[in-house]
């Protein structure tokens, strides 16, 4: 029995030469057939800053500038927290749309080493002994 | 309607969930701040204006008040307690300027206090429609003041 090779792990997450394994499922990569990455949040996170931003302009009146900057900075954290929360989702016929969310830097390793696995694993597939290529 | 909600992203809600909670605590302060300003010296005003015109018979009720306090003062026994004769006194001293204003800014402040209480889902939605709406609760903010004053909830109500 040939052992898998891990390509990248973080944490609770694991993606092999094999398989991608999550805290809850394992997934094997003959199951993935789209990897997507997208950030859940970033459209509220951007309309809460822009209603954030307005309130300051149109409260300026009666906002401390304590109060001001604090907003600012909620507005500004709130995006950046967009920024940072990502999910990745394992597209496939057989498997119903599985979801992880993650940092958006671990999300996207992720991403790449589940692309790499997929592409050596199909490289493999086509170098296979007897197997006419055209 | 339920179709075009359907396709905007989930995370607006929380956002907008936060939003509105954000306006519900900035929505009180902003009142309390505004009465601070504005209607908590209006009420000062109105209350001051009030008293003056009632000194002129406050005035005279109060000689006559003296006039029978000392007659009863010289009828007491002189067994009777200094702290009797003290409140006796006491009764008919007109009242400082410093004391009616500090009375008249206590009542205020809690006639304020009771209307930002009432209004509070006024001066949300005032906060929350960055002031493109503006509430009875918020525009009429001196007339609910005024109200809870006439049903004396903050000490006598004006005359």
């Amino acid at each position: 029995m040939r052992e898998e090779t891990i390509l990248w792990r973080s944490g609770a997450f694991t993606v092999s030469d094999t398989n991608v394994r999550t805290h809850r499922v394992t997934v094997s990569l003959t199951d993935i057939d789209v990897v997507e990455v997208n950030r859940p949040l970033l459209i509220g996170a951007i309309a809460f800053a822009i209603l954030l931003l307005l309130l300051v302009l149109r409260f300026s009146d009666v906002l401390l500038v304590a109060e001001l900057l604090a907003l600012i900075g909620i507005g500004a954290l709130t995006v950046l927290a967009g920024l940072a929360v990502a999910r990745v989702q394992l597209h496939s016929l057989s498997i119903d749309g599985i979801a992880i969310v993650l940092p958006i830097w671990t999300a996207r390793a992720m991403r790449a080493a589940i692309d790499t696995a997929i592409r050596g694993r199909r490289e493999n597939r086509s170098a296979r002994p007897g197997r006419v290529t055209p | 309607m339920l179709d075009t909600l359907g396709l905007l992203p989930k995370s607006i809600a929380p956002a907008a969930i936060a939003y509105l909670v954000l306006c519900y605590g900035l929505g009180d302060v902003f009142a309390q701040r505004r009465a601070g300003w504005l209607h908590i010296p209006a009420c000062q005003n109105g209350l001051g204006a009030d008293a003056a015109a009632a000194d002129v018979q406050t005035g005279l009720q109060q000689k006559l008040v003296r006039k029978y306090v000392d007659i009863i003062i010289k009828t007491l026994p002189p067994s009777m307690p200094k702290d009797v004769v003290r409140d006796l006194n006491d009764l008919t001293q007109p009242e400082t300027p410093g004391r009616r204003a500090q009375r008249f800014a206590d009542r205020c402040t809690c006639l304020a206090s009771a209307a930002r209480s009432e209004t509070r889902f006024d001066q949300t939605i005032w906060v929350a429609s960055l002031r493109f709406v503006e509430p009875a609760g918020v525009s009429n903010f001196h007339g609910v003041m005024t109200r809870l004053d006439g049903q004396g909830l903050c000490g006598k109500g004006r005359a």
